[in-house]
This record gives structure tokens, C-alpha cells and sequence, in this order.
């Protein structure tokens, strides 16, 4: 059993079971890695809950599987950190951190569509606006 | 050679020919990364729109490569994997951005043109009219 395969699949599934998904990974990597010995990654855990909170601050529907993916990894890794299991923890707590930023960025990116569009709609309108403006000065000359 | 040495010899081949066996060949997570790498490595846009996402992408994938090849755990494999396609997805999201920007500009930019345009033909046609 690996300890982690399941955790990639869970973010093309649409979160149908990712809490049991990822409580049978955690179990294969503590059978795995439980004799191991690492220090706790409190760098990497602030580094994920601070990009979970900034995928927060941008949350929307677009972001809102991945966030939720991260949010619950996060939880994990922390439990893993308290229960000795650092080296688990750790890979939890990276996983978190890029679900959280590709939250964020597919919110800012459905942002930036929806704003491109917006503009090429008023520039359309405004050019269809012209050439009638164009039309009605120079009616004799075709648009 | 005696039989007991051939004996050893025979068993130390047949470990080996069954440990070769059970390595697997590929690693499906590894190959969906493998796949999503060369898409990202191929398309321009991302190159040019998100240079450093993709490079970073790069090197998570390289490592998972790394680990695949030297035999390092499945699971390491499998995490290294996960982290290179997350981080080509990151990636391809800061391209679409940037290009939906470029879209933006470039609808505001013919607007300002239009209306400029627009402007110097009225001061033209004022002009005429004096």
C-alpha cells in the first residue's frame, strides 16, 4: 500500500471521499514511516496555512474543491505533527500549500477572464456605437 | 564449480529474476505528471506568460523523475508527482490569467483608440465647418 497515491486522485474526484481517502494513505505512511525519525516541519506548516489563508482571502467558486482539498490536508498535517509522525506531516503540509495556491490562482484567473471580457464587450458596443455614429454623419457612404 | 556453489548461484538468479519482476514498470501518477509536463512544456503561451511557475513545475517533476529512477519509495514518487502536477496546473492558471489581462489591455487600448479617433474626427469636422 502507498502511503500517499491516494491523496493525488482526490483532486480529480469530485471530493466524493477524500476524508477516508486520505485517512487509509495517512495509515499506509505511518505503517511505512512510523520506525522514522524527523524533526517537526514547522517551517512548512506555517508556509501552507499562510497560502491556505491567502487562498482564503481569494476564495470563490472557482477555487472553492482545491481550497477545501488544502483546508483538510492542513488539518491532517497538523494532527500528524502532534501525533510523531513529522515526515507524513510534512508531505501533508506541501501538498496543502500548492492545493491552497492553485485555489488562488484559479480564482484570480476566473477574475482576470471575466474582467477581459467585460472590457471586449464596452469595446464592442463602443465600436458598433461609431460606425452608426459614422453612418448617420456620411449616409451616402457604406459602414 | 561444485553443486553447492552452483546450487547458490541458481538461487541468487532466481532472487533476482523475481525481484526484477515484481518492480513495476511505471508509476501512474509519475506518467499522468509525465503527460501534463510535456502539454505545459509545449504550449508558448505558458512558457512566455508564467516562466517561473513552469520552471519550478520543472523541478518538482525532475525530482519525482529522480526518485521514480532510483528506486526510491513509491510513495515519495507518488508525492513528487502529485506536487509537479499541482504546480503545472499553478502554473497554466498564471498564464490564463496573464493572457485574460492581455485581453483586457489590449480591449482598452482600442477603446482609448476608438474614442481618440473619434475625437480627432470631430475636431476635423469642426475645423471644416469654419
Amino acid at each position: 500500500m502507498n502511503p500517499l497515491p491516494a491523496l493525488p486522485g482526490m483532486t480529480a474526484a469530485p471530493a466524493a471521499t477524500p476524508r477516508a481517502a486520505a485517512l487509509a494513505s495517512i495509515l499506509g505512511a505511518a505503517l511505512t514511516f512510523g520506525c522514522a525519525s524527523y524533526p517537526v516541519p514547522e517551517l512548512q506548516l506555517a508556509a501552507s496555512q499562510a497560502a491556505v489563508g491567502n487562498a482564503a482571502a481569494h476564495a470563490a467558486p472557482s477555487g472553492l474543491h482545491d481550497l477545501a482539498l488544502a483546508r483538510e490536508k492542513m488539518g491532517l498535517a497538523r494532527h500528524l505533527a502532534s501525533s510523531a509522525l513529522p515526515q507524513e506531516a510534512r508531505w501533508l503540509a506541501e501538498q496543502a500549500e500548492v492545493d491552497a495556491q492553485l485555489a488562488q490562482a484559479k480564482v484570480l484567473a476566473a477574475n482576470a477572464v471575466a474582467e477581459a471580457v467585460r472590457w471586449q464587450r464596452l469595446a464592442s458596443a463602443r465600436g458598433a456605437r461609431l460606425v452608426q455614429a459614422s453612418a448617420a454623419r456620411n449616409p451616402g457612404e457604406a459602414p | 564449480m561444485t553443486p553447492h556453489s552452483i546450487g547458490i548461484a541458481a538461487v541468487a538468479i532466481a532472487l533476482t529474476v523475481a525481484g526484477c519482476a515484481m518492480v513495476p514498470r511505471t508509476n501512474s501518477h509519475l506518467e499522468d505528471a509525465r503527460t501534463l509536463y510535456r502539454a505545459a512544456h509545449e504550449d508558448r503561451e505558458i512558457a512566455r506568460l508564467a516562466p517561473s511557475e513552469l520552471a519550478r513545475a520543472e523541478d518538482t517533476f525532475h525530482l519525482a523523475e529522480a526518485a521514480w529512477n532510483t528506486l526510491d519509495d513509491p510513495a515519495v514518487v507518488d508525492h513528487l508527482a502529485y506536487l509537479a502536477k499541482q504546480r503545472i496546473a499553478i502554473a497554466r492558471e498564471i498564464a490564463r490569467k496573464a493572457s485574460a489581462e492581455e485581453a483586457a489591455l489590449a480591449a482598452r487600448l482600442g477603446q482609448d483608440t476608438d474614442l481618440a479617433t473619434a475625437g480627432a474626427g470631430g475636431l476635423q469636422l469642426t475645423n471644416a465647418r469654419r
